[in-house]
């Protein structure tokens, strides 16, 4: 018997984690609890080997960035999704700053995507980050600042075309 | 980061932390089921043409999770379940079979083996090669006496059914055979089969190979739907003749993609797989062919 507990709470402390770096990959909440539940599925079947690992989220991690940036993949895990038997929870309108940063992130190279996800959302060091990517610390400082500064770009013509992304502010007034 | 950002980035924390997940018991519950269908299937699956991408057990295999690659530097046996049976005749699907756990290796189920009915008479296993050539964490899943047989009216398929489901005029000339699978991981997996042919056969089956794969280039299968695409990468790096036939969605390298060397020396003639969850790996595949053709008794 593998150790259910250990796999357990490793899922419901870093689970959300997860979530918000799959999302901020793929632009899209459904979509992201999707790949979070195939990593997790997974990290399962290697448990009793992951359990060892000093960094399991990393391999967590690892798979999510693959089957986030390979559409092939993506599409596969779409169709392992829709196969389960149980439909996915109920999920709320995002707000309309995530909106935006989704929409913004999905315009970045993805390294730069994956970088600035793991430093502001996942709470990596850039040494960290490093460690995890193979890159250089310098290579991962000028992906987070080059991220950054397309960012404020993206969001800053975001912000002149409201349209775009929200339809609705032309309600407003 | 400026104000804003720092606000939108909270702001997706906090949409995410609303977000539904399931519970771990749920994702251990298809964890499960997927591994005893994967196990069961499994047999299956590597026999098919294309490997990992059988209708029902692809979405499976094809998983990008990055384990340890295996190595191919031989190292100790380790004791294991005993393999799937080598009778003669395939056994039910059984779904629950063996975990063999071992240091340092994913955990991984054997499985009585599932697969095409073999015929003909056994070579002898000294010819094939062994789980330790694919690998530190590979175990041998089955070891079948007599060349493998699909039975086309139940949808089972041949390792090399490119561009189309059907038997090589050549395999009416087998004489004997043998067929060993293995297995390094919930979705790393070998094969490996050996064919005798009589009156020339084997030379034959080479040129029929190698002419289907030149000649079509894209297909489909209704067992592996999508365009598939197919060509032979390398050729005479082993025995008296050889090729390595690549099948994937893209070109050679991209993902999915697998290889299978094909290698001839006097009548016998050994097709080799090895493919993970990353695809197929060209130079693993090239130097697995080349070891089979060198092992003991082999031409």
């Amino acid at each position: 018997m593998r150790n259910a507990d250990g796999f357990d709470e490793f899922y419901r402390m870093t689970s959300s984690r997860m979530l918000r770096y799959a999302y901020a990959l793929t632009g899209d909440l459904g979509e992201a609890q999707d790949l979070l539940q195939e990593a997790y599925v997974r990290a399962w079947l290697r448990w009793r080997r992951l359990a060892g690992y000093e960094q399991p989220e990393g391999w967590v991690r690892l798979v999510l960035t693959r089957l986030a940036t390979d559409r092939w993949r993506r599409l596969r895990v779409r169709g392992l999704a829709l196969a389960r038997t149980e439909p996915p929870g109920d999920i709320g309108p995002p707000s309309e700053d995530t909106v935006l940063l989704v929409g913004a992130l999905r315009r970045l190279p993805v390294d730069q995507r994956r970088a600035v996800a793991l430093h502001y959302l996942c709470d990596l060091s850039v040494d960290q980050i490093a460690t995890e990517t193979g890159a250089a610390t310098g290579t991962v400082k000028a992906w987070l600042s080059r991220g950054r500064a397309r960012l404020a770009v993206i969001l800053g013509d975001l912000a002149l075309e409201p349209n775009d992304l929200m339809p609705e502010a032309n309600d407003v007034g | 980061m400026s104000a804003d950002l720092d606000r939108m980035f909270s702001a997706l924390r906090t949409d995410t932390d609303n977000a539904m997940l399931p519970p771990a018991t749920e994702l251990r519950r298809t964890a499960d089921r997927r591994r005893r269908r994967r196990a069961v299937l499994g047999l299956v699956a590597v026999v098919v043409a294309v490997a990992g991408v059988s209708a029902g057990a692809g979405v499976i295999l094809a998983d990008p999770s990055p384990p340890v690659p295996p190595s191919l530097t031989p190292v100790p046996s380790i004791s294991v379940p005993s393999p799937a049976p080598t009778t003669g005749s395939p056994s039910t699907p059984d779904s629950t079979g063996s975990a063999v756990v071992r240091p340092g290796c994913d955990e991984v189920q054997v499985f009585p083996y599932d697969g095409p009915r073999p015929a003909g008479p056994a070579l002898p296993a000294g010819l094939m090669l062994r789980a330790t050539d694919f690998g530190r964490c590979f175990v041998q899943t089955a070891d079948v006496p007599g060349y493998p047989v699909p039975d086309r009216s139940q949808g089972e398929t041949a390792a090399l059914d490119l561009c189309r489901a059907a038997d090589y005029p050549a395999d009416a000339k087998r004489t004997a055979g043998r067929l060993r699978t293995f297995t390094g991981g919930p979705e790393v997996s070998g094969y490996q089969t050996v064919a005798r042919f009589r009156d020339g056969g084997a030379a034959e089956l080479m040129s029929q190979v190698r002419a289907r794969v030149t000649g079509c280039g894209h297909y489909t299968l209704p067992a592996t739907p999508g365009d598939w695409r197919t060509s032979i990468v390398a050729s005479g790096f082993a025995g008296d003749e050889s090729m390595l036939v690549y099948v994937g969605a893209g070109p050679p390298g991209t993902y999915p993609g697998w290889y299978y060397g094909v290698a001839r020396r006097g009548d016998l003639v050994t097709i080799v797989a090895s493919t993970s969850d990353l695809g197929g790996d060209q130079a693993r595949n090239r130097e697995l062919t080349k070891q089979a053709v060198r092992r003991p008794g082999f031409g």
